[in-house]
C-alpha cells in the first residue's frame, strides 16, 4: 500500500513537472526567441502559482488514488482524469494554439507584432499524446487486465 | 502500457518532424528578419517611393502578402499589396508607391502575412509611427 502511495506520488509529480514547468518553459522559450533583443512585458507568466498548487495537487492526488486503487474501474477513471488535467492545462498556455508576441520595440524601424499559429503541433499532441493518455488506460483495463 | 509507450513515441516524432520547418523558419527569422529598403525613383513618370526586399529565409513562406497600409492623420486608411504569391528563398521585391501617397500620412504599417511552409499561418507586423 504505501508502495503503491510513493509510486503514485513520483508520477504525479513527473506530470506536474512535465505539464505545469517543462512544456511551458519550452513554449515560453520559442516566444521569447522572436524578441532576442528586448524584453516581452506581455509574457510574463503563464499560471498564477496559487493554480500551480492546485494543479500539482490534482496530479499527485489522481495518480496516488490511481495506484491505490488499481484493479478497479476507477483506476483508468482516474488515469484517464490526470491526461485531462494535462490536456486542460496545454490549452490553457497554448492559447488554443495562436502564439502572439508584441510590441517589440525595434531601433529606427518601430514596433514589431508577430502572430503565428500553433494549431498543427497542437492537433498533433491531441491526437497522438493526450488522446492515448485518455483512451489507453481504459483498454489495459477492460482488454490487457482481464484477458 | 507499452501500447500507450509507442502512440506517445510515435506523437514525439510527429511533433519533431512538423516543428522542423517552423525552427528552420525562426532561426532564419531571427539571423535576417525582413528588411524593406525604400528610395526614392521616377515610376511611370511620376515621383515615387521604391519599396525594395528580398526574402531571404530558407523556408519558403506560402499564399503571401506583404501589405503596405497607410492611415492619414483624418483618419482614413489606405492599403497597397506590395506581394501576392509564395515567397521562396531569394525572392527579391520591388514595387513603386506615388509620393503622393504619402501626404497627410499618421502610421504606416508593413504586413508580412503567409504560411510557413504551407502548415503555420504567421503574421508580422511593422508599424512606424511619423513625428
Amino acid at each position: 500500500m504505501l508502495r503503491q502511495i510513493v509510486l503514485g506520488m513520483i508520477e504525479g509529480i513527473f506530470y506536474s513537472i512535465v505539464y505545469i514547468y517543462l512544456l511551458p518553459y519550452l513554449y515560453k522559450s520559442f516566444a521569447y526567441s522572436f524578441s532576442s533583443f528586448t524584453s516581452v512585458p506581455t509574457l510574463t507568466s503563464f499560471i498564477p502559482t496559487s493554480e500551480v498548487l492546485t494543479y500539482i495537487g490534482l496530479f499527485i492526488g489522481l495518480e496516488v488514488s490511481a495506484k491505490v486503487l488499481k484493479g478497479t474501474i476507477y483506476n483508468p477513471i482516474l488515469k484517464a482524469s490526470s491526461s485531462l488535467l494535462g490536456l486542460l492545462i496545454v490549452l490553457i498556455y497554448f492559447g488554443g494554439g495562436v502564439l502572439k508576441v508584441g510590441p517589440i520595440f525595434l531601433k529606427n524601424m518601430g514596433d514589431a507584432y508577430i502572430t503565428l499559429n500553433l494549431s498543427l503541433i497542437l492537433l498533433i499532441y491531441v491526437a497522438f499524446i493526450a488522446a492515448p493518455g485518455i483512451i489507453i488506460p481504459f483498454i489495459e483495463y477492460f482488454v490487457e487486465d482481464k484477458g | 502500457m507499452r501500447l500507450g509507450l509507442l502512440i506517445t513515441i510515435a506523437g514525439l516524432i510527429l511533433i519533431s518532424i512538423a516543428a522542423y520547418p517552423l525552427y528552420a523558419f525562426v532561426e532564419g527569422f531571427l539571423t535576417t528578419p525582413f528588411v524593406v529598403t525604400e528610395s526614392q525613383a521616377v515610376c511611370n513618370s511620376t515621383q515615387a517611393f521604391l519599396f525594395n526586399m528580398t526574402y531571404t529565409n530558407k523556408v519558403s513562406l506560402e499564399n503571401s502578402s506583404v501589405v503596405l497600409s497607410l492611415i492619414y492623420n483624418n483618419g482614413s486608411a489606405k492599403d497597397i499589396i506590395l506581394y501576392r504569391g509564395n515567397l521562396n528563398p531569394n525572392e527579391a521585391i520591388s514595387k513603386c508607391v506615388p509620393l503622393s501617397y504619402f501626404n497627410g500620412v499618421k502610421i504606416f504599417k508593413f504586413e508580412f502575412i503567409g504560411k510557413i511552409a504551407g502548415l503555420y499561418y504567421f503574421n508580422f507586423t511593422l508599424v512606424k509611427r511619423i513625428g
